[in-house]
């Protein structure tokens, strides 16, 4: 047939190409993840992925029961961590599944890879369920568009690098996924989709700590969508088949156990549960009732019901009856507590609020067509719309109060953004009967051409089904139920288009095109016109040929030529969007903190990879159950690298026992000796950057040690004892007496001004070092090339019972075993 | 800090001096002497002149310690930073004086102020540049005797100018409870729980009356753009940091915006969150506004403005983010 | 793990059976340093005894440069005696570091020295917290001292003050009017503090400390040391067992004194000897096991609150073989930080062997998990020290441990069956009670 291409219709085609598009865009989307890998090596990165890591390997060597109860006897020695039970598994059940999916294959992959690897693969997947999302929000354009964002989109990269195996590498894919079913079960109130939204929040229960965002953005939906007076039974039916079955699913995962049924950050969704049921029995209390007398009734419960729940949730919360909520929790609402009251929170950069160069560094233009997105959205207030609205509004507010949540704001952004575009592709792409821009316009206004057409239809054809809904729901439930049968309705229009094109020539094959067309997808368009003039041409022979068709009239090109400008300018801010993606991706989110880079003057890369060594002379020179003292950032790679005993690691949960290490390392030396024996340590290790100038080294979050400590042991540590005279934080000859008594201040410039001569100075803090720092009670044993890291062990009890000191002063100076 | 160190050198030599040259009068009559000074202030503070100072206060053997503010109240000096400390100080004074009346007068610590205007030579003798500076003067004999008697300075940071934060660093200083007497704001509270109740009224009322799916939806939109501009333009961040609201060069003359990306000021925010509005704007008008245009000419040119003003005000931004971020290699029109 | 501990008990066991034949429980080579080749003959009689007693002596100068404590970082003797007080540099070059290290590495060590002693020597005992008096002080005692001869400066005093330590000295010094043991040399301070120290003897109330008679005695010469505080001979245990003793006298190993009728001294020499040769007070841990009672078996890991069984064996060294020790005092600890459980663990005489004793206590573990130590900790004066460690993981039940049906949960079983039951119920009255007109109404109905 003439509208054939390829032996394929023009629908065939549009689902070739988006299909083709997807996979570029996934391609893309891995690809742009793989700086560091290409870079480095493929290696974990950072320090969380590390225990995610170990802990996989452990799960893929002893099977998932063993993983189940498995206590973990070398992290927070002596008191140990029940790993099975404070762990979100979802990540490592993931990649040993793919591991032994793979080895069942017999493709011997190495689990480090799959865990490298992992993120990026599930990047791709967040493109599908973004272009899922925006298809079930606006249309195929804005999806493509979404996912076309999110592929690249910094602000996702930034935790989804090739390495970086963290939960939220496959945590936004659930989130994204999620939010797709529920908004689909809305709208359809299918049960399925309903069960299905669950399922998939039970995944992400098991995958993150921020499946509290979903569980808390749903009930709220349906709070606003009750107090807008749209409920129907399609939320009814999805909302409670979803928390009824994600709620039970969720409490199987050890670590939230019984959570959902005290803790607030879960209350709303239960209030909103309960809520909901009222509803629905008022409504059928309604169909008894004579309606005026019923509004009143309906309205005055709801609020009342509101206002009762949120009282009572306040109280329970003072009363104590409700778990109190969780600090990180209360870091976002009460934006001042963390600094106070929770240094250990205070203390983590990723926990900082978020000045608007990063929202402009991780999502550029994306970030100014978020409101237009918004904007649009209110054009057209489908259900749908209203969850967009409310997620964008909360995703911006955490995103502003903490860094790191600009992750979970970043897919709404490219959702938004997708629409935007999507807009003025339709407007601008669309080179169809140009006099007839207004009608364009006008069904704009009510979103993609189909729906308005077809919505007379639709109500049509919905009448029978409505009048019920209409009966028990309030007005506009009416318009979405217009909307999803318009939907039905377009694709039978798509149907009768493939008879009309087989049948060409009858009446009513122009109009069939034309819905056709504008039901398929912008970036199509030029398809979609080939194949609406091809379906025209025979069309044209009975009709008289419309004055503005003719082909590249000067007057066409004249109408054109605005749309080609604005197009030309779009393309242009789209191609400056994919480069700052990639220039920001591989100058900021691609270097695994465990080795670094450095430039020297001749452009050289010059790798600096003192962790490793510090971590692998440990490995080999140790004892297997040698305890390592370090500050809590180091405790995951120093299981995962250097597999020794560690006191306190990156999970922080007790904050006693940091405080202690904070303590140790911030008192004099006999005190940190004995607290040292107390706890077995073996050995310490510092990270010290005053060699080389590495700024992220343990006497810049000295201060932070000092005071988690101090928070502990008010009245042994006191943060400003450690401030001179002058009330500055110094080193060397300025800093305070107690400074310079404190063992991390002696460990870190131990013998370093044998190695930097006697004016030797701090390269990170420009200060002038100590003359002599004398050490008894600990000896050197390790200092890597770059002096970044130090090993210390901690002496025995002498023979005879003598202090080190003394010791020290009868056998004189001690030949060092450093090795340079 | 250094300042108040000085300071307080000076104030130790001042006192051996005194030694030598004022023999001490006993200290139960000095202690009298201040405790009527107080009782003639409501909140207990007893207003010290020179005399008064060099006689009860920079004394070696006494058996009471004294809190002294030294400050500069009067409107001269435009100090704003002394007069909160100063209602500080005063409130804890105010709660010295209820709970020593009640129970515990055993310890006797006593409070006074030194203002600039009373005891001009004498800042000057101290060589005392800042001020507000809170001094106390422990006791040297007695029961609450301290084993080192020199006078010490209190660090006045955001904390301790607060009236709780005052009497707990004072309290754990002197190692007993000290609590501040804080007036209680009943109008503040009233306002807060009249705005909420008018607020729930405004909604009840904006539910009931106003029709939100016509007329409540733009105002809506409104708020919700306004609201997620704000927050995507760094509002939190201010008001975490509490940021100048403008810069200013060593000239004197304001900058806008922070040299670092880690920094912002309080107009900044404003300024980009102005750039994304307007940006949105362009974008809005040109999916809606155009084609409603009927005269095809006028449509051109609208949105060829439109576009323009568009680009400009991205490659506004975008400079401005160059200029924060240095070595960020793409531009647009504007350096 | 427990397996190659238990192979080095075998191992450590054999070696000693081995070496029983010896007077020592840790060797027989024994280096006696006196100043002069002749000066042999003023100790022949200890020197004789430990031949005696099968100890392979080496007699050597103490100034004779081939005298090494060390040969290639191994001792190359077991016990070391100083005899030479006025020595200052000993064999070739040894430094005060060596015999440090000689006693670090389990050697056994007694120093003599006189009045006359260098600082050498002060330097060396100060190591031990043993202080002397100035050069040249002598301990004396007008009322008890040698009565005889033209003894008339009170130098050679005679005291019966004992630190009572059976461990160490034989019953008969124990009880009140114990024979005295003739003293002539300088006393010290010892630093009564350090659980490492015995005064083993110290002066009577009578006795002080002074300057030679016929040497100026100014009053600054004159020291505080007087009675009970003058230490005389002091004995020293280190950590790692190796024993020390110092005495202020070369003259009490000397024939001459040890000869001295109605004197304990030759008794007292003949036990500070033992005693410091590790013949007789050495305590040794054989084996010790723990295990679960229900299985007998040891696991990687145990459970919160599991019910298992400590076992250690030990035996005593004295009279040339190993017998069975056997206290009440023997404690077990389990520690994770502070201790969890402090229990005695009992002498079970069914499980003793002929050289063992078996002390064994069941032992509920705590109701906290975490990396625990298990740990007997034995440390009595003059015994030495037994110090057991093993680190021991308790792990929290498995998630199919814990009790299931609990009857307090009863209702609730009861309540989610119900539910069920009505769920089904409620269904089938549905299926079943619409007629085809109402199917609207009942579907409807359903989903409130």
């Amino acid at each position: 047939m003439a509208n054939k291409v390829l032996g394929l219709t023009a629908v065939d085609q549009t689902s070739l190409l988006r299909i083709a598009i997807l996979g570029l865009i996934s391609i893309v989307a891995i690809g742009s993840r793989l700086y560091s890998v290409i870079r480095f090596e493929s290696v974990i990165h950072e320090f969380d992925p590390w225990f995610n890591y170990r802990t996989t390997r452990y799960l893929v060597n002893n099977g998932f029961d063993k993983f189940w109860n498995w206590f973990d006897e070398t992290a927070w020695y002596p008191l140990g961590r029940v790993v099975g039970g404070t762990v979100y598994p979802g990540i490592m059940v993931t990649s040993a599944t793919i591991y032994n999916a793979l080895h069942m294959l017999n493709i011997p992959v190495d689990v480090r890879n799959v865990c490298v690897f992992l993120a990026p693969v599930f990047s791709a997947f967040t493109a599908i369920a973004t272009y899922k999302l925006g298809k079930e929000v606006k249309n195929a354009t804005a999806g493509l568009l979404a996912a076309a964002f999110i592929g690249v989109a910094p602000g996702y990269i930034s935790r989804s690098v090739a390495g970086s195996y963290d939960n939220e590498g496959i945590a936004i894919f659930l989130l994204v996924f999620t939010f797709f079913l529920w908004l689909r079960s809305v709208r359809l109130g299918s049960a399925m989709y309903g069960a299905l939204t669950a399922v998939f929040y039970f995944y992400m229960v098991s995958a993150w700590g921020g499946y509290v965002f979903i569980i808390n953005l749903i009930p709220l939906h349906v709070f606003a969508l009750l107090v807008m007076g749209r409920y129907s039974n399609r939320l009814y039916v999805a909302y409670s088949t979803f928390y009824v079955i994600g709620t039970l699913a969720s409490m199987q995962i050890p670590f939230v156990g019984f959570q959902p049924t005290f803790t607030s950050e879960h209350m709303a969704a239960l209030g909103t549960f309960g809520l909901l049921q009222l509803v629905a029995f008022a409504n059928f209390v309604r169909t008894l009732l004579p309606d005026q007398h019923f509004q009143i009734l309906l309205r005055g419960a709801v609020f009342s019901l509101f206002v009762v729940g949120v009282g009572g949730l306040v109280l329970l919360t003072m009363t104590g009856v409700i778990a109190p909520w969780t600090g990180r929790f209360y870091s976002l609402w009460d934006t001042g507590y963390a600094k106070i009251h929770i240094p250990i929170i205070a203390s983590v950069s990723e926990h900082q609020p978020t000045a608007w160069p990063n929202f402009f560094f991780d999502l550029n233009m994306l970030i100014w067509l978020l409101p237009a997105g918004i904007y649009f959205s209110f054009r057209e207030l489908t259900d749908n719309h209203v969850f967009l609205i409310l997620y964008s509004i909360f995703a911006a507010y955490f995103a502003g109060v903490m860094v790191r949540l600009i992750l979970t704001l970043t897919p709404i952004v490219c959702v938004m953004a997708g629409i935007s575009m999507a807009n003025i592709f339709e407007t601008f792409l669309n080179v169809r009967n140009l006099p007839a821009v207004e009608t364009d316009a006008s069904t704009d206004t009510t979103g993609s051409g189909a729906a308005a057409i077809s919505v007379s239809v639709a109500e049509a054809k919905e009448k029978k089904k409505t009048v019920d809904t209409q009966s028990t729901s309030s007005g506009l439930s009416a318009h979405t139920e217009a909307g999803s049968g318009s939907k039905k309705s377009g694709k039978k229009a798509k149907g009768s288009n493939k008879t009309a094109s087989k049948a060409s020539g009858t009446t009513g094959s122009k109009d069939a095109a034309n819905e056709d067309a504008s039901t398929l997808d912008a970036p199509l368009t030029a398809v979609t016109t080939s194949a609406a003039a091809a379906v025209r041409k025979p069309a044209s022979k009975n009709q008289p040929p419309n004055p503005a068709m003719p082909a590249f009239s000067p007057k066409r090109l004249y109408a054109l030529f605005p749309k080609i400008v604005v197009m030309a300018n779009f393309l242009y801010f789209l191609c400056m969007f994919q480069w700052h993606c990639s220039w920001v991706t591989s100058s900021a989110y691609s270097s695994p903190s465990v080795v670094l880079a450095s430039r020297s003057p001749d452009g050289s890369t010059h790798i600096i990879d003192d962790f490793r060594e510090a971590y692998y002379w440990l490995r080999k020179n140790t004892k297997p159950d040698a305890k390592v003292l370090s500050w809590w950032d180091y405790g995951y790679q120093l299981a995962g690298m250097a597999d020794r005993v560690t006191l306190v690691d990156n999970n922080t949960w007790n904050n006693t026992h940091i405080a202690t290490v904070g303590k140790i390392l911030a008192s004099d030396e006999n005190t940190a000796y004995e607290l040292a024996r107390r706890h077995d340590v073996d050995y310490v290790l510092v990270v010290f950057g005053g060699m080389i100038g590495y700024s992220g080294d343990d006497i810049n979050k000295f201060l932070w040690m000092i005071r988690i400590a101090q928070g502990v042991y008010p009245d042994d540590v006191k943060e400003s004892d450690f401030f001179n005279s002058q009330g500055q934080y110094a080193i060397g000859e300025s800093a305070s007496k107690t400074m310079l008594n404190s063992l991390m201040h002696k460990l870190c410039y131990y013998r370093f001004n044998e190695v930097m001569g006697p004016q030797a100075f701090d390269r990170v803090r420009k200060q002038k070092l100590p003359s002599s720092v004398t050490l008894d009670n600990f000896e050197e044993a390790y200092t890597t090339e770059n002096w970044m890291v130090r090993i210390y062990k901690v002496k025995d009890l002498d023979n005879l019972g003598r202090s080190h000191r003394a010791v020290s002063v009868l056998e004189g100076p001690k030949t060092s075993r450093t090795m340079f | 800090m250094r300042i108040l160190g000085h300071a307080l050198h000076r104030i130790l030599q001042l006192s051996l001096l005194l030694l030598l040259l004022v023999g001490h009068s006993s200290s139960a009559q000095s202690l009298k002497q201040l405790q009527t000074q107080a009782n003639k202030d409501r909140d207990g503070v007893a207003r010290l002149d020179p005399d008064l100072f060099m006689k009860h206060v920079i004394t070696e053997h006494k058996d009471y310690s004294v809190v002294v503010q030294l400050t500069a109240l009067s409107p001269v000096y435009k100090c704003d930073a002394c007069k909160t400390v100063d209602k500080a100080f005063r409130a804890v004074s105010r709660g010295w004086k209820k709970q020593s009346s009640s129970k515990d007068a055993a310890q006797r610590i006593v409070f006074g102020t030194l203002d600039m205007d009373d005891g001009e030579e004498l800042f000057r003798q101290m060589s005392i540049e800042g001020v507000p500076q809170l001094v106390i003067f422990p006791a040297s004999k007695g029961p609450h005797a301290f084993e080192n008697p020199s006078p010490r300075g209190l660090t006045l940071g955001a904390k301790t100018s607060s009236p709780e934060g005052m009497a707990s660093r004072l309290g754990e200083l002197f190692g007993i409870e000290i609590k501040a007497d804080v007036p209680v704001n009943y109008s503040k509270h009233l306002m807060n729980i009249a705005t909420v109740a008018a607020g729930l009224y405004a909604v009840f009322l904006v539910y009931k009356y106003v029709d939100l799916r016509s007329l409540g939806r733009n105002i809506w939109a409104i708020c919700t753009i306004l609201f997620v501009l704000l927050m995507t333009s760094g509002f939190m961040w201010n008001r975490i940091n509490e940021p100048p609201y403008v810069g200013q060069t060593r000239s004197g003359d304001p900058v806008l915006f922070a040299p670092t990306n880690s920094q912002q000021y309080g107009i900044e925010t404003q300024i980009v969150a102005a750039t994304y509005a307007v940006c949105a704007l362009c974008i809005v008008a040109l999916v809606r506004h155009v084609p409603r245009i009927q005269n095809s000419d006028q449509r051109t040119f609208v949105t060829f403005m439109f576009t323009v003003a568009l680009i400009l005000t991205f490659s506004y931004l975008n400079s401005v983010f160059r200029m924060k971020m240095p070595g960020y290699p793409f531009k647009l029109l504007l350096p | 793990m427990r397996v190659f501990a238990s192979c080095v008990y075998l191992v450590l066991g054999g070696a000693l059976l081995s070496i029983t034949e010896a007077k020592s429980a840790t060797g027989d080579r024994v280096l006696v340093l006196v100043p002069k080749a002749e000066s042999s003959k003023e100790y022949s009689q200890v020197i004789a005894s430990l031949d005696k007693r099968g100890f392979d002596v080496t007699l050597a100068q103490a100034t004779n440069t081939s005298v090494s404590l060390h040969n290639y970082d191994r001792r190359s003797y077991d016990h070391a005696i100083l005899l030479s007080p006025t020595t200052k540099k000993f064999g070739a070059a040894l430094t005060v570091n060596d015999f440090i290290r000689f006693v670090d590495d389990g050697g056994n060590l007694i120093v003599a020295v006189s009045s006359e002693l260098s600082d050498f020597h002060r330097k060396l005992s100060a190591q031990f917290g043993v202080e002397f008096e100035k050069r040249g002080m002598l301990a004396i005692d007008h009322i008890n001292n040698l009565k005889e001869g033209n003894a008339s400066d009170h130098t050679v005093i005679a005291s019966n003050r004992f630190t009572d330590i059976p461990a160490v000295l034989s019953p008969q010094f124990v009880k009140a009017d114990a024979d005295p043991v003739y003293f002539k040399g300088i006393g010290h301070k010892y630093d009564a503090k350090s659980p490492f120290l015995i005064p083993l003897l110290a002066g009577k109330r009578t006795t002080y400390s002074r300057l030679e008679s016929g040497k100026s005695n100014t009053a600054q010469d004159d020291s505080s040391l007087s009675g009970s505080s003058l230490g005389l001979v002091s004995v020293f245990q280190a950590r790692g067992n190796a024993r020390v003793a110092i005495s202020g006298s070369t003259d009490i190993f000397s024939n001459a004194l040890i000869k001295k009728g109605g004197s304990g001294n030759h008794r007292f020499v003949d036990d500070i000897l033992q005693w410091t040769l590790q013949e007789k007070a050495v305590l040794r841990e054989v084996g010790h096991r723990h295990y679960l009672t229900s299985t007998g078996e040891q696991p990687e890991h145990y459970r919160i609150n599991n019910e298992i069984l400590y076992e250690i064996d030990l035996s005593e060294y004295h009279n040339n073989a190993w017998h069975p020790y056997s206290a009440n005092d023997v404690q077990f600890e389990a520690i994770m930080l502070d201790p969890y459980i402090r229990a005695t663990l009992n002498r079970t005489q069914s499980a003793d062997t002929k050289s063992t004793a078996a002390y064994r206590g069941n032992i509920k573990l705590p109701d906290r998990y975490g990396t625990f130590t298990f740990r007997v900790n034995y440390k009595r004066t003059g015994l030495s020290n037994i110090d057991i460690k093993d680190t021991v993981g308790i792990w929290p039940l498995r998630h199919d441990e814990y009790p299931r049906f609990l009857s307090a949960a009863y209702p609730y079983y009861a309540g989610s069956f119900a539910m069920v039951v009505g769920f089904l119920a409620l269904c089938m009255a549905w299926l079943w009670n619409a007629e085809p007109s109402k199917k609207k109404n009942a579907a409807k109905a359903k989903s409130e």
